[in-house]
């Protein structure tokens, strides 16, 4: 078995990061909205397709306006980031090109996820945002609250940390 | 007794730890929590697997991790941890600043929330005018095809009373597509998305086309209507003479519609000239049934309507559009009304000299007409039956295009491999691959003859932000659906031109 990989949920405030990995960890979701300080970590092991295991230990970091401002200890040694956005809320995603430029120049050998997550809520959004959203690029579009993508999700970027 | 202190105080804050550099405890003091000797520290919480890489340091480098969330077997609080890598192990001390993060914990909690909320009700209320916008755009492609086969059926050989019949259907089509206009035109206002368009324009030639207007709309309720315009208004001024003719317009068919007897006048006057600079006030009196004056205040609100909505219709919009496109333009806006005497209103634009006074006729569009030899080949992708229908009767009206039609954006590659064409008439939402997705195919394509070719965008949601976007990706142009078929000939036309030279 390998070594286990550190991964960091990244993104600003209230997108979904803590429920995220609840989702995934614990197959739980609350409604209410906890504010995460400083970082929360917890371990769970994903199986592969090769039927090899790994375990992704997950760094769930407080909500932040720029990855920049994040504290750096927090982002040293990571494997992968996941970059969270919320899909219904456009000042989440409105600089995130550079959040992600800045992602990969900084830590060039970490695999990156980017993600929107509140799917469940977009379906109820007009053309425009949808628009607004199909000018960016972005890995996977989830919901904590239902699970859709989550899991396929974290399999992903494990499946990719393996390779 | 100072160090008996300092050994109280950090009895319950501060635990010391040695581990091994692959993880095992080599010693603790157990100060906050318990674990043993010779146990994994791995064990103990994942947060020390994740570090590991740590470890590796060169001895003698310390390192800190501040804010980190921990549950250790009984107790759980919010750590600080300095990290000292020895040459053989490493140190942490983990220092409790619970207490400490817990108040700012209740700033975060509460800065956040309202943060998100703000966004939330913003974006709440782009979400209504959106919607707004949204209908408004699926109620314009049914009426485009009532429109444009009423024009087509009007060239066919119908009877007196047939074409009479004909005539008021289209009126009424006119007249929902002047209230969809004025719904499209409030949303984009609230939506900060209108913008005023400063171009030089003829002023005499706007208030001849008024004056025709409004001649023919009040001689059928046998009002009178007159028009008087200072003639120290320069012929040709700087200024948006699409939304100057919407205020009017808007205005006067508030006027007419409230008269019954007695005359409208249009009063337009120079109040001022300051070098390049122009004010201008434009009265507009009826001797209509007016407004109580307790309720003028409330006219110009999105919605509202001071008279019986059953007798008058109309959607309430069109003076809440007047009076923010007039502080669009930075103008002001009086009005003045005596029940079942007549109202005026009053208001001043700003304006610019065009230095140019000299008619330039040349510059304004031409008809070509292309009924040499040579008839273009025109594609065109829209995946409702009617409208296909409706573009190929219009275009096989003018005679000069072969039309070849497709209903997604997969077949219009596939007919691009099959056959050449010259133009593309694209509409934005089809099923497959999209206008957009279709269009970013073409021009990224490696065949010059595919990237070169103009697509026009059949687009019933005229928002900036879509044409910009059509335009970004590559189209060369749009047309609105309902369509205006003139202007669809005009903008093929110049294109096809373009291309040819
Ligand atoms: N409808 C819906 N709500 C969600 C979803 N994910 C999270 N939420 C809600 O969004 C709010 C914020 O979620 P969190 O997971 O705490 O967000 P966070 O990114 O961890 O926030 P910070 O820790 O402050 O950065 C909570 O009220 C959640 O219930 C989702 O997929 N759908
Ligand atoms: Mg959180």
């Amino acid at each position: 078995m390998t070594r286990p990989k550190k991964i960091v949920l990244l993104g600003q405030f209230g997108v979904g990061k803590t429920s995220l990995m609840r989702r995934f960890i614990d197959d739980t979701f609350s409604e209410d909205y906890k504010v995460t300080l400083g970082v929360q970590i917890q371990k769970k092991e994903v199986e592969l397709k090769s039927t090899k295991k790994i375990s992704l230990i997950i760094w769930d970091v407080e909500g932040n306006t720029s990855v920049k401002n994040t504290r750096l200890s927090y982002l040293l040694g990571s494997n992968g980031f996941i970059y969270v956005f919320d899909a219904t809320r456009i000042d989440t995603f409105i600089d995130i090109n550079e959040e992600i430029e800045f992602l990969k120049e900084n830590y060039p050998n970490a695999k990156i996820k980017v993600i929107g997550n509140k799917l469940d809520l977009v379906g109820k959004k007009s053309l425009v945002d949808v628009l607004a959203l199909k000018e960016i690029n972005y890995d996977y579009l989830t919901s904590a609250k239902s699970g859709e993508n989550v899991n396929l999700m974290f399999q992903d970027l494990a499946q990719d940390l393996q390779s | 007794m100072i160090e008996k202190l300092k050994q109280q105080y950090i009895k319950d804050k501060i635990q010391f730890i040695e581990v091994s550099k692959d993880g095992v405890i080599l010693d603790s003091d157990n100060n906050l929590f318990n674990i043993k000797k010779g146990d994994s520290i791995h064990d103990v919480h994942p947060f020390f697997e994740s570090i590991q890489y740590h470890f590796e340091e060169k001895p003698g480098s310390e390192f800190t991790i501040s804010c980190v969330n921990l549950e250790l077997g009984a107790i759980s609080g919010i750590f600080d941890l300095i990290i000292n890598v020895q040459k053989d192990s490493i140190i942490f001390s983990m220092i409790d600043f619970t207490a400490h993060y817990q108040i700012s914990n209740t700033l975060s909690q509460e800065k956040n929330e309202s943060l998100i909320q703000s966004q939330i009700l913003k974006e709440r209320e782009e979400f209504k005018n959106k919607f707004l916008a949204n209908t408004s755009h699926e109620l314009r492609t049914p009426l485009n095809s009532i429109m444009g086969f009423s024009t087509i059926l009007q060239r066919s050989n119908l009877n007196e009373s047939q074409l009479h019949y004909l005539d008021i259907i289209k009126q009424s089509g006119e007249h929902l597509r002047n209230l969809i206009d004025d719904i499209l035109d409030i949303s984009k206002i609230e939506m900060g998305r209108l913008k005023i368009q400063y171009d030089r324009f003829d002023f005499f030639k706007v208030m001849e086309l008024i004056k025709d207007t409004y001649t023919i709309k009040t001689k059928t309720k046998n009002i009178e209507f007159s028009i008087k315009i200072d003639k120290n208004i320069p012929k040709y001024i700087v200024g948006d003479k699409i939304r100057l003719t919407q205020i009017l317009t808007n205005i006067l068919d508030n006027a007419v519609k409230f008269t019954d007897r007695g005359n409208i006048s249009l009063n337009v006057k120079l109040l001022e000239r300051k070098s390049k600079n122009l004010k201008v006030e434009f009265e507009i009196e009826d001797t209509g049934i007016g407004i109580q004056e307790d309720k003028i205040g409330s006219i110009f609100e999105s919605f509202i309507q001071t008279h019986d909505v059953n007798t008058y219709g109309g959607t309430g919009l069109g003076l809440s559009i007047v009076k923010s496109l007039i502080n669009l333009m930075n103008g002001s806006l009086n009005v003045e009304s005596k029940i079942n005497k007549g109202t005026t209103f009053k208001f001043i634009l700003n304006f610019e000299f065009s230095a140019n006074q000299k008619d330039d006729d040349a510059l304004e569009y031409k008809p070509k007409t292309h009924k040499e030899e040579h008839k273009f080949n025109i594609l065109v992708a829209d995946d409702l039956e009617s409208n296909l229908l409706l573009l190929m009767k219009i275009l096989a009206d003018y005679g000069d295009y072969y039309v070849d039609i497709v209903s997604n954006g997969d077949q219009v590659i596939e007919r691009l491999n099959q056959n050449s064409y010259d133009l593309i008439l694209m509409d934005l939402k089809m099923p497959k691959m999209d206008g957009y997705e279709t269009t970013r195919f073409i021009r990224q394509s490696e065949l010059e003859e595919y990237r070169d070719i103009p697509i026009i965008a059949l687009t019933a949601n005229v928002s900036p932000l879509e044409k910009e976007i059509c335009l970004r990706i590559g189209m060369n142009d749009y047309v609105a659906k309902p369509f205006n078929e003139k202007e669809l000939i005009k903008k093929m036309n110049n294109l096809l031109a373009e291309k040819a030279s």
